[in-house]
């Protein structure tokens, strides 16, 4: 059902918490299934330094926010934002077609963290 | 601890009797029950001790009993053999899709259907099916046990209401036979479908019970099997395997495997909600069947919480998973007036005649640890918990 890179995630999750930091914060929902992504982010220079995630959902909302905040950890925030849901998908191995909505909840959540960004050690 | 299979309202697993009955079916005594040679009639005897069983377990007459490919199929024909154009039909909104979609499909050929509602507990009011008769009301179909909660329907009343209103009535009592005492003349229905891999026998085989002189008319047209009631060839080991397992269920339930089963049931109920705080048991104010426990956990995803104890070789179900494709809640459960997150967060457990205490003490500990990590991941449990300091109420529904 789900490829060995996604249970990897769903049973071994990357960066999931709170950031006591944090400076981009967002918490997202996708309205037909009710899953639920919290991003927080600590961005520096136009850099994010760390990301952590807390998720309510199915298999593939938690593996995606999980593989996500590692994709963009240390990443600029251009290079974040060009991050497309193909591209967590893709590094995952792929995800039931049906899920694909739990790609998009996680770009959902990294966009409108980047939106509330304000200076850092101001949340 | 070997794997804990705890999803007996999906499938159960072929009881080793009941292999070994069928066994011989396969190869040395393969005739055709409608051949008139010494073959075809070991077949026939074979068949029709089969039938003798599985009317047993009903409590009903042998030629009553037409056997058929499982419970769609006696649904469908239950309904389809009976209703046509310009009659009205009573069914429930919690029933099978095998009824739903079959009423749905009715409905375009000019068939008028009453869906009933349910209660909290997952009920249909007797007086609510008295209220939508009408004067071509021809089918009341209310199912026996749900398969999502076990919540059973009050048939009796049902029973009586139809005859009283002298409306045919048909009971899907695929979730039911083999885990109650089920008799049909309590019940006073006309029809009842049952499925084999629901009590330990084989996938592809069930049964449907039709009273005698209910004019029912055939959905497999084809030869005069089944005394012109099911064309085709029987599935001669199907069949045996059906009546052994429902020889089986009859000892069971003779012997107190009901009770048995509730008490490990309620056992783990018990356990879960004193170490668990917001749960809650879905239908746990009605009836019900033994084996199935229906239970949401605040804060998580009850598709999450399948794979989760999947991981741990513990299987059980929801039907609301996005593993399914399905991003919808089971229906049965917004039916009975639970909110979406509620219903997403479900998980059903449901136990077969071989699950041992050893095996419900295991999934528990899977249980307990898998939800607790869950919650940690999830945001709205930790608000809940910064909201509700100390909070360890158990809710049951």
């Amino acid at each position: 059902m789900y490829s060995t890179l996604v249970m990897d995630h769903f049973t071994n999750t990357r960066n999931s918490g709170v950031l006591p930091d944090a400076n981009a914060v967002a918490r997202v929902e996708n309205p037909v299934c009710g899953d639920m992504l919290e991003l927080s982010l600590r961005v520096e220079d136009q850099t994010i330094l760390e990301a952590r995630f807390r998720a309510k959902g199915c298999v593939p909302t938690i593996a995606c926010a999980s593989r996500l905040t590692e994709m963009i950890q240390g990443t600029n925030l251009t290079d974040a934002l060009a991050i497309r849901r193909e591209s967590i998908i893709e590094s995952l191995g792929g995800i039931p077609e049906t899920s694909v909505h739990a790609a998009q909840l996680s770009i959902d959540a990294l966009h409108c963290s980047l939106n509330c960004l304000s200076a850092p050690g101001k949340p | 601890m070997p794997s804990v299979y705890l999803d007996n309202n999906a499938t159960t697993q072929l009881l080793p009797e009941v292999f070994e009955a069928m066994r011989p079916y396969f190869v040395e005594k393969f005739g055709n029950a409608s051949s008139l040679y010494e073959r075809g009639q070991q077949a026939r005897a074979a068949v029709e001790a089969a039938r003798k069983a599985v009317a047993a377990l009903l409590g009903a007459d042998p030629a009553e009993i037409v056997f058929n490919s499982g419970g769609t199929e006696g649904d469908n024909q239950a309904i389809l053999g009976l209703v046509s154009a310009g009659d009205h039909v009573i069914t429930s909104v919690i029933e099978h899709p095998a009824i739903l979609n079959v009423c749905k499909r009715l409905e375009a050929d000019g068939v008028t259907v009453t869906y009933l509602p349910v209660d909290g507990q997952g009920q249909v009011n007797p007086e609510d099916v008295r209220a939508a008769l009408r004067k071509n009301t021809k089918l009341i179909s209310v199912m026996m046990a749900n398969n999502e909660t076990g919540v059973v329907q009050p048939l009796e009343e049902i029973g009586k209401i139809a005859a009283e209103a002298d409306v045919w009535f048909h009971t899907d009592a695929v979730q039911a036979a083999g885990k109650l005492a089920v008799k049909v003349a309590r019940i006073q229905c006309d029809l009842l479908s049952i499925s084999g891999h629901k009590l330990n026998a084989p996938q592809g085989i069930g049964a449907l019970y039709v009273r005698r002189g209910t004019p029912m008319q055939p959905l497999i047209v084809g030869g005069p099997q089944e005394h012109n009631r099911r064309g085709g060839t029987e599935n001669l080991p199907g069949i045996v395997g059906l009546g052994k397992a429902a020889e089986i269920a009859s000892h069971w339930l003779a012997d107190g495997g009901a009770e048995r089963m509730a008490k490990l049931r309620d056992d783990f109920e018990r356990v879960v909600s004193e170490q668990l705080e917001c749960i809650h048991i879905h239908g746990l104010g009605a009836p019900r069947t033994p084996n199935t426990s229906d239970i949401s956990f605040d804060g998580i995803s009850g598709g999450s919480l399948m794979v989760a104890l999947d991981q741990r070789e513990v299987s059980v179900s929801t039907g609301s998973a996005c593993a399914s494709g399905d991003n919808h809640p089971p229906y049965v459960l917004l039916a009975m007036g639970l909110k979406r997150d509620r219903a997403h967060a479900t998980v059903r457990f449901s136990l077969g005649k071989q699950t041992t205490q050893e095996e419900m003490d295991y999934a528990q500990s899977c249980l307990f640890a898998e939800v607790a990590k869950l919650r940690k991941l999830s945001p709205v449990w930790s608000n809940r918990n910064r909201k509700k300091k100390g909070s360890s109420a158990s809710v049951h529904d």
